[in-house]
């Protein structure tokens, strides 16, 4: 076979995967336009998207394939009803009191409507009654084949897809260049006060233009389902995720921003995609890797690092950072001695009788569930490090557990060696993780450095946990034993509870040094200016590197001791990168702060959906979603946590009550009213 | 620096007392990865003479062109049939003998109540797998509508929603409230297994996991099953179609699936010369559960390559979406594909133009099977108006083997003689509906245990014709195609039947 024939063959190769690219690029496309379009009107980073995008799917769903509605009425309905009204509503309920909020703020609240919505659609729509199975698209006979050029198939799906991609951001152009709408649009995101002295109704502007956005979403949301293979068969907002890491990436081209960047960039994507699948060898490792489900990922962590825009973006981005005032202080900090007291003495009584009911009366259920929300208050005291102390949001913690409880499980089964030394080493391991990921991100702060740690949860995820020498292997079992430590066999639940208490105690007190240390002080100075901080000698790196380290080594040792409760790496139950932004949520609504906010969160996540949902309620399980989904919007209002929030009102009505003082607190101005642009 | 590295040296003194006091409970000094839960040694256990590996190579692999060939549809040979598996239990005597039992969960004088766990909620596959319930419902309503069993009615009194990987936290509560005789199961995971098994509790389920081997007191509905060995199976099967050039997917984020996909390349490439000189012409376990990006790459190359047989170890959704773009890219027609995961009516109804002609494997005897099983008939009359699913079955027959179970404890039955009896059954194939399983032996992972592999390899499956299914293996009455186990040389399979 001659050269010339080879490279024709090559050619024509790659010719017939940019064809095939397109499409695929066209949904990614489609997603990636949509985010800019909510960041651009509403500056904020939704995360949600793919839950609204979900909700409009599901409506079409039910209306045409399960109530036999037609298509149009379904699509009227689903795409230009409900998108806009759900838009409406979250930014009346929501949004426009939290427009001064910092953008991690926002991201939080964007978190928890992700991970809200769905559930609370399904729920009301009594979605789970059957399988949703079997959703089809908006276009009449859209698998019908065309031939480009006579040769390149593409259905008509596709055609449809990539003709509205096109003309959506014609439309966006065109309103934004050209429209006094658009540049009302762009006013009011930018300054609302502004707007409004010039005769606009800022109020108005920013309802229309997040309908608009969900709009969007909407029918990002109905056109993807037949071009999307695993929306086609089954319609859950499980299904979105990729889509909407993979148009991330595309959006984090145009730093966001850009309308035309980010419609390229999702073609890219798309394109490349196709064409590394086409083209790399399938006999190398790593390369073939690439073929399958991590390029998104290392695509969007490597945009965010490396991409020269997105660090210009963040150099030259909030020019008031610098000058964020520190967070409020504790509650208890501006306790009276007398309610310390109190305090400390009703504390003693409640977890006293709580050890007596434990270790008294508990059957092994309540002795396992009151034992998981121990270690997921250690877990969780990862989050408060990391959050509470550092003042950043990292999606990875999942991840650290992850190695944890892998890492203890690969030395009892390998090498037969203690699973506690297993769980230091997994430790060891997460903290050097820790250190080296920390190192290309430390400069990105905010939600950027948010979306890296995400990309590298899934990299881990998608990639990483299928290899024997990280996820163990399903035929010889993921089994962890429990341990036995000077000489104390540890396999009992009470047992084994009693060690995890003991872990939790000294992993708090570990947190409560890091606070008081240097680095702890360090990471107060440069939550408010990192510049400011570096002036007066502060060596930001180090602090940086020191949180991220010992976050990761907390979370690890959380992991472990996970697996050995559980007797066993529930790997998908409980390591799930998804499930990681639950775990945020939960904490930061509950107070991200305090060594008590992360226990406190701890406890809420295990014990609540079991007592109060399930037997207490008889409510669904989900109902845990839709409420600390919920919850999360008070973070905007209260950073330091709902749970610290009513701490500092309970203490300054027993304050009145007992002293007849004004409550510190309450007269200093700072306890319940943290100030718009707060960090966590 | 000093009072520095005298911190460090003291956590690093510290942590080395630790690591040097401790270890892990249960240990036992021959090193090496934890036993699994414990499973007595069954007293009749085989010698120590292990079946050869399955899937290593064999030397004498001859074809046998002359051996009568049961070809699907054909009629099989009449004389040297093998011997009728040896029955199930029968109706025992004492089956309306009623003793008074005290002390054993969800025993009353009225009722025997079990509990189930089932993947309801947030299921990814799309599935009814809630339509488990159903059959073991309908089971339970045969036995009540015959008088129940010693005097009293079985009762599914507790349906727990596993929400998709909660079913440990389920299974502990279950335990806890120990109201129930037995568990049944049927979930997407099932991290639940030991908790189950270590507490005692008789567990039945959809056999789908590796935790359904070496646990002493769980069964499936069929025995733990042998991924990725060598087989003959699959070149038989293309052989049967005319195929000549297989391509092969396996998710590469799923072990199990990435696992299958290696055997079945190993197998090919093991009988190709047997099988008319068969090739793997492409093969990838690169892609990933969703299949978000498609396989239009994938599919062009298997094009270019002149596939003609695909062998999938996925789910039905991935399935339909390689089928999809093999309609697009105008390929459709020139190959067939084996779906092992694809036995849902509703689900290939509805796809019927992208699966005509496929060839669908199911671990029961289908329900279009012609059989004289009176388990199917019984199965039919007592689902009639539900919507069947391959789930509706394996609670059915799980529901069974819990009957049978039952039985053969006798009416002073506990837990542990529920379970020691099952284990008593060597040769069980709920009524000819399953291959026959020695749940006396067949504990282990044949991956692990070559010994505990089954006697006769099975292969039992429908085509799709016009969005339905027809039978395709074996013939009238004689639905499964089976091959020894110990024989690893090229043979025809043996159109049989395992009804009593």
């Amino acid at each position: 076979m001659t050269t010339s024939v080879l490279a024709a063959g090559v050619l024509e190769e790659t010719i017939r995967a940019f064809f095939q690219g397109l499409p695929i690029g066209a949904g990614f496309a489609l997603v990636a336009m949509s985010f800019v379009l909510t960041y651009k009107t509403s500056g904020v980073f939704n995360l949600a998207f793919g839950a609204q995008a979900f909700i409009s799917a599901a409506a079409y769903f039910e209306l045409h394939t399960r109530r036999d509605w037609p298509i149009w009425s379904a699509v009227l309905v689903a795409v230009l009803l409900v998108a806009p009204v759900l838009g409406l509503l979250l930014e009346r309920l929501i949004f426009r009191h939290v427009h001064a909020v910092s953008a991690v703020a926002k991201l939080v609240i964007s978190l928890g409507l992700m991970v809200a919505l769905p559930e609370l659609f399904k729920l009301a729509v009594d979605y789970n009654r059957e399988q949703p199975f079997g959703a089809v698209g908006i276009i009449p006979d859209g698998t019908a084949v065309y031939r480009l050029f006579g040769r390149y198939p593409v259905t008509r799906d596709e055609i449809a897809a990539f003709a509205i991609m096109v003309a959506a951001a014609l439309a966006l152009a065109a309103l934004f260049r050209y429209s006094r709408l658009g540049l009302r649009i762009r006013a009011v995101v930018q300054s609302p006060r502004m707007t409004e002295l010039n005769g606009v109704n800022a109020d108005w502007v920013s309802s229309g233009s997040w309908m608009l956005s969900s709009l969007f979403a909407g029918l990002a949301g109905v056109l993807l389902v037949p071009t999307t293979s695993s929306l086609g068969t089954v319609l859950e907002p499980r299904g979105y995720f990729p889509i909407v890491i993979a148009a991330l990436a595309a959006a984090a081209l145009g730093r966001l921003v850009s309308l035309p960047a980010a419609m390229f960039g999702g073609l890219l994507l798309g394109v490349v995609t196709t064409e590394l699948r086409t083209h790399l060898p399938r006999d190398n490792v790593i390369l073939n890797e690439l073929r399958g489900s991590a390029l998104p990922y290392v695509m969007l962590f490597a945009i965010i690092v490396f991409w020269p825009a997105i660090r210009r973006q963040i150099a030259g981005s909030d020019p008031l950072l610098g000058v964020a005032p520190p967070p409020p202080a504790l509650a208890a900090a501006n306790r009276s001695r007398g309610m310390t007291v109190y305090t400390r003495i009703m504390a003693l009584a409640f977890f006293t009788a709580v050890g007596i009911w434990t270790f008294g009366y508990a059957n092994n259920f309540w002795i396992s569930r009151i034992t998981h929300s121990v270690i997921f208050s250690i877990i969780f005291l990862s989050i408060v490090v990391f959050t509470g102390l550092g003042g950043q949001i990292a999606l990875c913690q999942v991840t650290f557990a992850a190695i944890g409880a892998f890492t203890a499980m690969q030395f009892a089964q390998r090498w037969d060696v203690s699973v506690i030394v297993g769980m230091l080493a997994g430790a060891a391991i997460a903290a050097a993780v820790g250190a080296a990921l920390s190192v290309p991100v430390m400069r990105l702060g905010g939600i950027w450095l948010a979306i890296a740690t995400l990309a590298f949860a899934l990299f881990f995820h998608d990639v990483l946990v299928k290899y024997g020498w990280v996820g163990g292997s399903l035929f010889h079992g993921r089994g962890v034993p429990r341990p036995q430590l000077f000489g104390v066999d540890f396999s009992s639940h009470k047992n084994f509870l009693v060690l995890c208490v003991a872990v939790l105690v000294v992993v708090g007190v570990l947190v409560i040094l890091v606070r008081e240390s240097s680095t702890g002080m360090a990471l107060r100075a440069l939550r408010g200016s990192e510049t400011a901080a570096e002036s007066i000698g502060v060596v930001s790196w180090r602090s940086r590197v020191i949180v991220f380290s010992v976050s990761a080594a907390i979370a690890a040792i959380g992991g472990g001791l996970l697996a050995m409760e559980e007797k066993q790496v529930s790997y998908e139950a409980n390591y799930d990168p998804q499930i990681g932004l639950f775990w945020l949520v939960v904490v930061v609504v509950l107070g991200a702060r305090t060594v008590e906010g992360g226990i406190q969160a701890g406890v809420a996540f295990v014990i609540f959906p079991v007592l109060v949902l399930e037997r207490w309620l008889h409510l669904d399980g989900a109902w845990r979603f839709v409420l600390f989904g919920f919850a999360a919007i008070s973070f905007a209002r209260h950073p330091e946590g709902l749970l610290e929030h009513g701490k500092r009102r309970s203490q300054a009505a027993m304050q009145r009550l007992f002293t007849r003082r004004p409550p510190v607190a309450a007269a200093a101005g700072a306890g319940g009213a943290a100030g718009p642009g707060d960090e966590p | 620096m000093a009072a520095r590295l005298w911190k460090l040296t003291l956590v690093f003194a510290a942590l080395a007392l630790v690591a040097g006091a401790c270890g892990n409970a249960g240990d036992d000094d021959e090193g090496g990865a934890p036993a699994p839960t414990a499973v007595p040694a069954a007293p009749d256990e085989p010698e120590d003479e292990p079946a050869p590996a399955p899937d290593e190579p064999e030397e004498e692999a001859a074809p046998a062109p002359d051996e009568p060939t049961a070809t699907p549809g054909e009629p099989g040979e009449p004389e040297d049939e093998p011997a009728p598996a040896p029955d199930e239990p029968e109706e025992s005597e004492h089956r309306h003998t009623f003793v008074p039992i005290s002390g054993v969960p969800g025993v009353s004088d009225s009722e025997i109540k079990v509990t189930s766990i089932v993947t309801i909620s947030n299921n990814a596959l799309g599935t009814n797998i809630a339509a488990y319930n159903d059959g073991i419902e309908a089971y339970f309503d045969f036995i009540n509508d015959t008088g129940g069993i010693y005097g009293r009615q079985l009762v599914l009194a507790n349906k727990r929603d596993d929400q998709l990987f909660q079913n440990q936290a389920q299974a502990l509560a279950m335990v806890e409230e120990d109201d129930s005789l037995a568990a049944f199961v049927a979930t997407l995971l099932f991290f639940g297994a030991d908790t189950l098994n270590d507490a005692g509790v008789p567990t039945f389920g959809w056999g789908i996991h590796n935790e359904f081997a070496d646990r002493w007191n769980i069964f499936g509905h069929v025995a733990p099953n042998c991924i990725g060995c060598i087989h003959q199976l699959w070149p038989w099967i293309a052989s049967q179609v005319g195929a000549t050039k297989a391509g092969i997917f396996g998710y590469g984020n799923s072990e199990n699936s990435k696992i299958c996909a290696e055997g079945t390349r190993d197998s090919v490439e093991r009988y190709r010369a047997e099988a008319g000189g068969m090739t793997v012409e492409f093969f990838d376990t690169s892609i990933e559960y969703g299949l978000s990006g498609g396989v239009a790459p994938q599919v062009s190359e298997m094009k270019d390559d002149g596939v003609d047989i695909i062998f999938a170890c996925l789910d039905l959704n991935g399935m339909r979406t390689i089928a999809q773009e093999l309609v697009k890219q105008d390929y459709r027609d020139q190959v067939v594909m084996y779906h092992p995961n694809t036995y849902n009516h509703e689900f290939v109804a509805a796809n019927a133009d992208l699966f005509e002609g496929d060839l669908v494997f199911t671990q029961f005897v289908p329900f279009e099977a012609d059989v004289e099983s009176d388990l199917q008939e019984a199965f039919f009359e007592y689902t009639e108006g539900v919507k069947l699913e391959e789930q509706t079955m394996v609670g059915w027959l799980n529901a069974h083997l819990f009957y049978e179970g039952l039985l053969a404890a006798g009416p002073d039955f506990d837990r542990a003689s529920l379970v020691e009896a099952v284990r008593t059954f060597e040769d069980y194939s709920h009524d000819g509906l399953t291959i026959p399983v020695d749940w006396n032996r067949q504990i282990p992972l044949p991956n692990n245990d070559p010994g505990a592999d089954y006697e006769y390899r099975c292969l039992n499956g429908v085509q799709i014709v016009d969005g339905a299914f027809e039978q395709w293996t074996g013939e009238p009455g004689k639905p499964w195609l089976c091959w020894e186990t110990a024989r690893q040389d090229w043979h025809d399979p043996e159109a049989l039947t395992f009804v009593s």
